[in-house]
């Protein structure tokens, strides 16, 4: 009950937090006004042709509201065509001009062509703090719910000691395998090694790998860390014996069993030491 | 263990010649072979970085071509050996993303009034600036190995497509068939869709056919690399889709309700909405995310720390001796932090001793964070946030440089110590990718991570070389300058890197980015409320999601939607025909999907540094498909 309180008070906060972070949306400049550039097909005639150009339009995209520039009578959809007398190949050329810095802009709306003189300001977060805090406040809240019902469960269940006994089979299985592939080694050529390797150890590794998260639950990150780092290091001992015997190199395959093997026993000891 | 070959009957392996004596692994043959690929795919990325705007990592093509080189023309009888070449070439290769970025910048700024000096920066201290960040980002990145692979075994599906095709040649036929049958069918669909597409970048307008309206966004990207990229991260890549559906399905279709009457004409252009909104609010996400995701991780790392110390102890056990000492990479990480401080004096005249210090000391510190963020996303999707990870880097550089120092030096000083982090970041991402294919061919740790650095110091070289061949090739004299037919329309850059020969649409993103920062204008707010929404996810208990969730956030939605039926598919296949059938059939083909289209792409890349005159357009029609993919300039 309280993971699914939890869950989702830890989604609901971050959906509301991540709608307060865009809900306001365009970054405003010191300008109050947003700009965007808009990719239009422009037709024009050439010679006797009529062919299709792309052109950018730098539009107006928000206004806030109140402040100078909506007093002066800019309006979203108005398409800037220049600025300070030079015409505009898109809307970074505005850029964000530094507080106290005045501009003028000639815009188009509809047919008419009119002009503006704006002075920058401070530039201003639009996102609603207010409201964010609160999303994430719910959210902490819900980590807090959903980590103690995860403890409580783990507690109740018994589910890691069931799924530690799986494990302690898988690391037994693959301890014997090596060992006995150690024992049998000289006398396989090479193909037979790497079926071997595919058929009766690479189940094990998998499944010992899946359920490794059980070990933190149950004996803590000291032992998960030692136990994995021999399990990680006899894997990758078998790894080499893959490839060596793939390559035929019959000496390599077998210093490299001797290794794996040493290393899933040492893996399977500090597991069994800590049973 | 990444594949298994149940039931399979012995002969499907063929006959393995009997070999006696040291398996080779880090030979001459290897080392010379990586710095020969590297430069040969570093030049033509690069290349292609500056014409058509787009950077891919070369691993899988060299992997394939030392597969060619050194069993097919030397001889050679070794997987190992093969996978420090691809290391090398693809260290070497690290820099044609990492400076193509960000240096021309600076040819671009320089072309503007006022900015013409930014052009004359010191080329060896930047040359120097780039291979020490990258050495600093590798000594950051080598301690996180045992954490992100051993431990949280993150899937990094551009390390198991490398690895299928380093085991290919002992993996059966049937498993080499699926391979590269994928990669062929990947290839031709690649070719066709970019061919015969509509636009540079293959898409399908689902949405449009279905009459949805514009801001749902329902837009495909028609590359089956992408599907081959969901499968291998399988469920694990839920939450990526989870970030992108949250935008397009719930925030913007809100927006469009109840948004005022500009945000309801942006939500219908979901490109804009991106670059004003969820890109943004994505790298404060991503940044969030990491930082909480390092505080939840502390323990984890720490235990990480302490194995390995544990285990390198008195001489060490032979686990021990498979890393790289902690040690030594502390002292690298020192050495390199010195050695910024001393570049960012030297970088322009008026900087600072205190400035120096500030700027090296933070840019390290950045270096750390964004080389565990680029780490983790890749390892996680195969998509490296490189492009946010600079920015901010650039942006905290600048916002310092400026408080003490004129624009152009401003510029100039940030650019060098920014290039350097970029070279970290794009190494750190790299060489987690290469240790994952590594742990999966049973290669030692040490020996690749000293393959990396053995690759890493020769593309800055190469690369800012080619740079400056291709801004004086391209540069027109003073007499073609004053020729009459020599106009340009207003806010072109003339001639060299930026112009219409060189558009470098990166770099002139950065530039761009860069003179807003200078005058002060950062989407600082919502960086700040995105930090905190991915810092909630982050220590939420979830593993992973903050990162996942955030990237979902930047990267354009068409690649989510496509990524997503990869991750569909794989989950469909786990419970419908078993694991073991996805590890059989399932990883080989998806592996195949990737390595076709990437070698496709390189090989356009290729064809234009060789044939450049005519078949320049061609590239950058087929190329765009690759654009978004592997670069991390999404």
């Amino acid at each position: 009950m309280r993971s699914i309180a939890g869950q989702i008070l830890l989604w609901g906060g971050f959906l509301s937090g991540a709608l307060a972070t865009v809900f306001s949306t365009l970054l405003w400049s010191g300008l109050d006004i947003h700009l965007t550039d808009r990719k239009v097909e422009t037709e024009i005639v050439e010679g006797l042709d009529r062919i299709t150009k792309p052109e950018v339009h730098v539009i107006v995209h928000g206004v806030r509201n109140p402040s100078l520039a909506w007093e002066m009578g800019l309006r979203p959809g108005d398409r800037i065509l220049r600025v300070d007398g030079r015409e505009l190949s898109s809307s970074a050329a505005v850029g964000g001009p530094e507080a106290g810095k005045t501009m003028e802009f000639e815009y188009q709306r509809g047919a008419a062509t009119r002009r503006v003189r704006l002075t920058a300001g401070e530039p201003w977060s639009t996102i609603s703090w207010p409201w964010y805090g609160l999303s994430v406040a719910a959210s902490i809240l819900g980590i807090g719910l959903l980590r103690s019902g995860k403890r409580a469960a783990a507690r109740q269940s018994g589910h890691s000691a069931a799924s530690l006994k799986q494990l302690r089979v898988h690391l037994s299985n693959l301890v014997n395998n090596a060992r006995k592939l150690h024992e049998e080694h000289a006398k396989m050529k090479p193909r037979e090694t790497l079926q071997y390797i595919d058929e009766r150890l690479a189940d094990d590794f998998r499944e010992f790998a899946d359920g490794r998260d059980n070990i933190t639950r149950e004996y803590g990150l000291e032992t998960f860390a030692e136990v994995m780092t021999h399990f990680a290091a006899g894997e990758r001992a078998i790894n080499r014996v893959w490839s060596a015997s793939a390559d035929g190199y019959v000496d390599e395959a077998s210093a490299y069993i001797q290794r794996g093997l040493n290393h899933l026993t040492e893996a399977r000891r500090v597991l069994e030491s800590n049973a | 263990m990444a594949t298994g070959n149940s039931g399979k009957p012995a002969n499907d392996y063929g006959e393995i010649l009997v070999r006696h004596g040291p398996y080779p692994e880090f030979t001459w043959a290897a080392v010379l072979v990586g710095w020969f690929l590297g430069a040969l795919i570093a030049i033509s990325i690069a290349y292609a970085a500056l014409k058509l705007g787009f950077s891919i990592e070369g691993s899988e093509l060299a992997a394939i071509l030392g597969w060619g080189i050194l069993r097919g023309l030397m001889r050679r009888t070794s997987i190992l050996e093969n996978n420090i070449n691809q290391t090398i070439a693809s260290a070497v290769n690290g820099a044609s993303s990492g400076i193509m970025f960000s240096v021309p910048a600076l040819f671009i700024l320089s072309k503007s009034p006022g900015l013409e000096s930014v052009k004359d920066f010191n080329v060896p201290l930047m040359v120097f600036a780039c291979i020490a960040g990258a050495f600093i980002g590798l000594a950051f990145v080598i301690p996180l190995r045992k954490q992100m692979i051993d431990f949280q075994r993150l899937p990094y599906p551009g390390g198991i497509a490398v690895a299928a095709i380093l085991k290919s040649p002992g993996a059966g036929i049937s498993k080499s068939v699926l391979l590269f049958g994928a990669a062929l069918v990947s290839a031709i669909v690649y070719l066709f869709t970019t061919q015969f597409g509509a636009n540079d970048h293959p898409e399908y307008d689902l949405g449009n056919v279905l009459g949805f309206p514009g801001r749902y966004n329902l837009v495909f990207f028609l590359s089956l690399m992408t599907i081959g990229v969901g499968f291998l991260s399988g469920k694990g890549g839920f939450w990526f889709g989870a970030g992108g559906f949250i935008c397009y399905w719930f925030l913007s279709p809100l927006l469009s309700l109840y948004g005022g009457a500009d945000v309801q004409h942006l939500v219908e252009s979901p490109g804009a909405m991106r670059n004003e909104i969820y890109r943004p609010t994505g790298i404060g996400m991503l940044i969030g995310a990491a930082v909480g995701g390092m505080i939840m991780a502390f323990p984890l790392i720490r235990s990480a720390m302490s194995a390995l110390r544990k285990a390198q102890a008195g001489g060490g056990s032979e686990a021990g001796q498979d890393e790289m000492p902690i040690k030594l990479l502390a002292a690298a990480v020192a050495g390199g932090a010195i050695l910024l401080v001393f570049l960012a004096r030297q970088s322009v005249p008026d900087m600072t001793f205190p400035l120096a210090i500030l700027m090296a000391v933070l840019g390290t510190v950045w270096i750390w964070i964004a080389g565990v963020i680029v780490a983790e996303c890749v390892g996680r999707t195969n998509w490296s946030p490189l492009s946010g990870m600079t920015l901010i880097a650039v942006t905290i550089l600048i916002v310092i440089a400026h408080s003490g120092l004129d624009k152009p030096q401003t510029i100039v000083s940030s650019m060098i110590v920014g290039a350097a982090i970029c070279l970290a970041i794009s190494q750190a991402s790299d060489m987690m990718l290469d240790l994952k294919s590594g742990y999966l061919v049973g290669a030692i740790p040490r020996r690749q991570q000293i393959a990396q650095f053995v690759g890493a110091w020769l593309g800055p070289i190469i690369v800012i070389g080619l740079m400056f061949v291709l801004e004086r090739s391209a540069t027109p004299s003073a007499a073609e300058m004053t020729d009459e037919a020599f106009v340009m329309a207003e806010g072109e850059v003339p001639y060299g890197i930026g112009s219409k020969e060189l558009p470098a649409a990166q770099a002139t993103a950065l530039a761009s980015v860069i003179n807003a920062i200078v005058d002060g204008n950062v989407p600082a707010w919502r960086y700040s409320a995105g930090a905190g929404l991915g810092f909630l996810l982050a220590v939420s208990g979830l593993g992973g999601i903050g990162v996942m969730v955030a990237l979902g956030f930047y990267m354009p939605f068409s690649i989510v939607l496509t990524y997503t039926i990869g991750c569909i598919l794989r989950m469909i296949v786990d419970k419908s025909a078993g694991r073991r059938f996805s590890e059989e059939i399932g990883i080989p083909v998806a592996a195949g999907l990737i390595v076709g289209e990437a070698l496709l792409g390189v090989g356009f890349a290729l064809k234009n540094v060789f044939f450049a005159e005519t078949s320049g357009e061609a590239v950058a029609m087929a190329s765009g498909g690759v654009q978004s993919l592997l670069n991390g300039f999404c």
